[in-house]
């Protein structure tokens, strides 16, 4: 699914160069429900950007699905991402004005699938995460925890062989946090889709099949949920 | 994504409403401004648009209706032995001094056609008739200036140049553009007010025979009249109009200020597109990340453009149009013709399209990694 070796990535600003991430070898295997786990500036959050083909590194191989992400044109990874990636962001970036239903359809309508399609499918997952009233309400008025299964609806609309969940819960009660994870953690399994999450929340940890921690953009460990969840 | 591109913009009726405005703000004052334009050129030409002739001549380098030099009358015999010219009239125009009865004086603009043909003569009459010029004396005068005439009633006498004048009939709305009052009435009358000599006129107005080509017959008038200018109507309606746009700056007045509208409506219109875009730039960021193209993202964009320009385009041309019902007068013409509403609505629509590709610049340069960076 992903074979990643030795990637690495700097920040310039003006004379200062800052190494982000240095040299991180990573597998990840299909249907993999992964945790990238680390405190801040450990270089999660640029390592899941790579992997999501919205950054590319400045060294090491990365193969996505097959595909040599670093040869890529910028076009060329904006369609690989649309056809192959689901995301589920930290602020849901959900779209305002639209019902739950019609931002759960929106990859597909950036595919160009039909209308009729789409809100089959968007439907079909909504009720999937529990929404399945809810597919009519404008996202504005939904709760919190209810945006976020919308965003993970989303992610998953497009059948997507990866999904990258970046801080999934961070905007979420304990409850809520959990009960999203579970679902996307249930969704991917049902569907053969590997999963990607950094996260800072230790109390979903249990739900991964593995875990890599990260410190100063070096992954230092990595853990199965029995020894995490311990 | 046309569902997405206007349930997002619903969803901010804020600055929808700024937008929208921006734009039936524009198109108003194009509508405005055109139809003012429109409305005070077009009567720089009442007397030729109106008069029935199909050719005019007049003095060599005559350049406008109103203002006139004598040609001698002894050349109308040449343009009537023109084959294709079914008649040609000795027209006057020229200004006279009208004395009012209360001892003051008011400047006219005498206009005398032959009372048999009447090109050139009055229409539209509000009281009396054509017919009626043709009684001792007789002047038409319009209604809308009758009150700087004194308000005569019909019967009433004046006097031009010391000459008795008496109103036998009103014409409604015959107002021209150097809005000195016109007076109609016959050519011999015309020359007797103005003290114009006999064997002197303003322009030969003709009729073509129909069936023959008005080229060939202005052709053949040329050749016989070297020293005049020759017109088609519609040619010297054009050399009027002309005249008054470049003479007068008219053109660069009212040019100018459409434009500075237009400026407003899309600074208006771009601002509010922007900010949009701009309190709004992780969202295209998030939708560039799950695989939205530039296009598709200018897609939306222009797709909300539009949208602001129908709905600007409607409350614009209502507004424009309930402007025109509640202002424009025979005096002050607001013209709000089809032509111009097609035209406002071009812009309008070009306006909205151009300020959304402005923001688009800005949507262009977010890096969809800043959503997965916080």
């Amino acid at each position: 699914m992903i074979h990643a070796a030795g990637i690495c990535k700097s920040y310039r600003n003006g004379p200062v160069v800052t190494p982000v991430l240095q040299g991180i070898d990573l597998e990840v295997q299909t249907g993999e429900f992964l945790f990238l786990l680390g405190p801040s500036g450990s270089g999660k959050s640029t390592l899941l950007s790579i992997l999501g083909c919205v950054l590319t590194p400045d060294a090491g191989a990365l193969d996505v699905l097959g595909y040599h992400v670093p040869e890529m044109s910028a076009a060329e990874l904006t369609l690989f991402r649309r056809d192959h990636l689901g995301f589920v962001f930290q602020r849901f970036h959900l779209f305002r004005g639209l019902t739950a239903a019609e931002n759960a359809r929106v990859p597909l309508d950036i595919r160009g699938i039909d209308k009729r399609t789409g809100i089959r499918r968007a439907k079909g997952l909504l009720d999937a995460v529990g929404l399945g009233d809810k597919v009519d309400t404008e996202v504005g008025r939904l709760s919190i925890g209810q945006r976020q299964r919308v965003a993970v609806a989303r992610a998953l609309v497009g059948d997507p062989p990866l999904v990258l969940a970046d801080e999934p819960t961070a905007s979420l009660d304990a409850e809520s946090g959990q009960q999203t994870v579970e679902l996307l953690r249930r969704l991917a399994k049902e569907r053969q889709t590997t999963v990607i999450v950094v996260t800072h929340d230790s109390r979903i940890l249990p739900y991964a099949d593995r875990v890599l921690h990260l410190e100063a953009g070096n992954l230092v460990g990595e853990e199965t949920p029995t020894t995490t969840s311990g | 994504m046309t569902a997405f591109a206007i349930k997002t913009l619903l969803a901010d009726p804020r600055k929808l409403l700024i937008a929208i405005l921006g734009v039936a703000f524009s198109l108003v004052l194009v509508n405005v401004q055109g139809g003012l334009f429109i409305g005070m050129i077009r009567k720089s030409t009442l007397l030729i648009d109106y008069g029935g002739a199909d050719v005019w001549v007049g003095h060599r380098g005559v350049q406008n209706a109103d203002i006139t030099a004598d040609i001698p009358v002894a050349w109308l015999h040449r343009i009537r032995a023109v084959d294709g010219v079914e008649r040609a009239d000795a027209y006057v125009v020229a200004m006279g001094m009208l004395e009012l009865r209360d001892g003051t004086f008011e400047g006219v603009l005498v206009v005398g056609s032959d009372p048999v043909s009447r090109l050139g003569g009055a229409w539209s009459f509000a009281e009396g008739n054509a017919d009626r010029l043709q009684f001792p004396d007789a002047i038409s005068i319009d209604r809308l200036d009758s009150p700087r005439l004194g308000d005569p009633a019909i019967g009433d006498l004046l006097e031009i140049n010391g000459n008795r004048a008496r109103v036998m009939a009103k014409t409604d709305g015959i107002v021209g553009f150097i809005t000195t009052p016109y007076v109609f009435t016959t050519t011999a009358r015309a020359r007797q007010f103005t003290n114009t000599p006999p064997r002197r006129c303003s322009y030969f107005l003709a009729k073509v025979k129909p069936g023959h080509p008005i080229d060939e017959v202005i052709a053949q008038i040329r050749a016989r009249l070297p020293h005049a200018d020759v017109y088609a109507t519609d040619d010297f309606s054009w050399a009027t109009r002309m005249y008054w746009i470049v003479r007068t700056g008219l053109g660069v007045s009212f040019g100018s200020s459409t434009f500075l509208g237009l400026l407003v409506g899309l600074v208006m219109v771009a601002q509010s597109l922007y900010s949009f875009v701009v309190d709004h730039l992780e969202n295209f960021a998030a939708l560039k990340a799950i695989g939205a193209t530039d296009r598709q993202i200018g897609g939306i964009l222009f797709g909300q453009g539009l949208i602001i320009a129908v709905i600007g385009c409607v409350i614009g041309h209502a507004t424009s149009w309930l402007i025109w019902a509640l202002v424009s007068t025979p005096k002050l013409t607001i013209a709000f013709t089809p032509a111009l509403m097609i035209a406002a609505t071009i812009l309008a629509v070009m306006l909205c399209v151009v300020s959304s590709l402005i923001p688009l610049g800005r949507i262009r340069r977010v890096d969809p990694v800043s959503v997965l960076q916080g």
